[in-house]
């Protein structure tokens, strides 16, 4: 051991002044460079976190207002489409509701044409009759004039106009 | 051609020696100082350059150490003596490769013959100061196990009476605990020095150009050092600090 020790000049003094020139490089760096750098490297390194997080949570909140947008949209493109079928429907009940109006009143006053029209022919009918009777009595009057006496007359016309009446 | 294992003193202060592997790390501690007070007249500048790559590499060591143990209080509790180790080993290997390095120094009358002393000698190429350190790491290690797993679980891994395997086991895991002192300390000073010897070898060889990608290796090397030392305390320590199931 001893001659190990003189072979490679071992001596404690010496190994103690290493021991002090290292304590003294630990205490100056220490001091000096890893305290100040290592707390500027965490602040650094807790903004950056910090940034981070706050970037995810951007990005967060974004989806979501993007998802409500979107579901607002639709839930709007469903109501659109709501509101254009019921307005469709609107238009065509209306729509027919007029057409039955209008044919309704066509046809009333159509009937009433034809109402019209056939109580003008039988007046008209009527008025016919009427002459018809008169000239036919005139003829007969003027060709039986002398014939025949005051009653026979009388009668024939009676018959004639009750045959009239009866045919009528 | 005289390659010594061991640093050479090169004066006294008091009754104490100083060797020439002290002065190294004393130049490497006084050189890290100065950046440190570089960069703190800079604080405030936050687009000086100097300042954010310092920044770039406490981020860089900070998300190597998250890696191993998560993120979780341990990365903070070990990351300031984790990084100095690693900044400490890897300026003591570089500045070790500097021109200069081994090559001044002064003639010196040592049992009757005259021997050559370099003024300077890499740091890591001394075994005292690999001890030094890989004392600190073992220490630290111990403590930040007791701090997280209570003094209680953490004596049960050594000291355990369930059983005569569980006993063994435990003195098993005392004994590894105090090799990694030495494990750490020659791995480090092992590679190194033979660094160092595989330098001055190929310089004698071929003083120009050759010797140029060996740089460029030991640079490498030197960085591989640092980083397995850093990276060993701290699986060690993340080992340490969780409870045993």
């Amino acid at each position: 051991m001893a001659e190990i020790a003189e072979k490679f000049g071992l001596e404690w003094h010496l190994i103690v002044a290493q021991m002090v020139n290292f304590a003294i490089l630990f205490i100056v760096l220490y001091k000096f460079v890893y305290k100040p750098i290592l707390s500027v490297l965490d602040k650094r390194r807790e903004k950056i976190e910090g940034s981070l997080q706050q970037a995810k949570e951007i990005e967060e909140r974004n989806k979501k207002l993007q998802e409500e947008i979107s579901e607002k949209l639709s839930a709007s493109k469903k109501e659109t489409e709501r509101i254009i079928a019921e307005a469709k429907e609107i238009g065509e009940s209306a729509r027919n509701n007029i057409l039955l109006e209008t044919n309704r009143e066509v046809s009333s006053m159509l009937a009433k044409a034809k109402k019209d029209m056939e109580h003008e022919k039988e007046q008209m009918m009527s008025d016919i009759q009427d002459h018809i009777v008169k000239m036919s009595l005139v003829v007969v009057e003027k060709l039986l004039a002398d014939k025949l006496d005051e009653k026979t007359k009388a009668h024939l016309v009676n018959d004639s106009i009750k045959e009239l009446s009866l045919t009528k | 051609m005289e390659i010594s294992t061991k640093a050479e003193p090169i004066g006294h202060i008091g009754e104490f020696v100083v060797t020439n592997t002290i002065l190294m790390s004393m130049i490497t501690v006084t050189t890290l100082i100065i950046f440190v007070i570089l960069l703190s007249t800079k604080k405030c500048d936050l687009k000086s350059k100097f300042y954010n790559f310092v920044e770039m590499l406490i981020e860089g060591l900070m998300s190597v150490i998250e890696s191993v143990t998560g993120r979780c209080p341990l990365a903070k509790q070990v990351f300031a003596v984790i990084s100095t180790f690693f900044i400490f080993v890897l300026f003591n290997n570089w500045l070790g490769l500097l021109p200069g390095v081994g090559s001044i120094g002064f003639n010196e009358v040592h049992e009757g013959e005259e021997i050559f002393v370099p003024l300077f000698r890499s740091a890591n190429s001394d075994l005292n100061m690999t001890i030094a350190i890989a004392v600190i790491s073992v220490t630290f290690t111990q403590v930040v196990a007791i701090k997280n797993v209570g003094v209680k679980s953490y004596l049960s891994k050594f000291f355990n009476f369930k059983s005569p395997i569980m006993f063994f086991v435990g003195i098993l895991e005392l004994v590894a605990e105090t090799i990694k002192i030495l494990s750490f300390s020659f791995r480090l000073f092992g590679n190194v020095f033979a660094g160092d010897v595989l330098l001055i070898v190929m310089f004698s060889l071929v003083p120009f150009i050759v010797p140029i990608p060996f740089m460029g290796i030991e640079m490498f090397a030197g960085f591989i050092q640092a980083l397995i030392f850093s990276v060993l305390t701290l699986v060690f320590t993340n080992i340490a600090s969780h409870a045993e199931h």
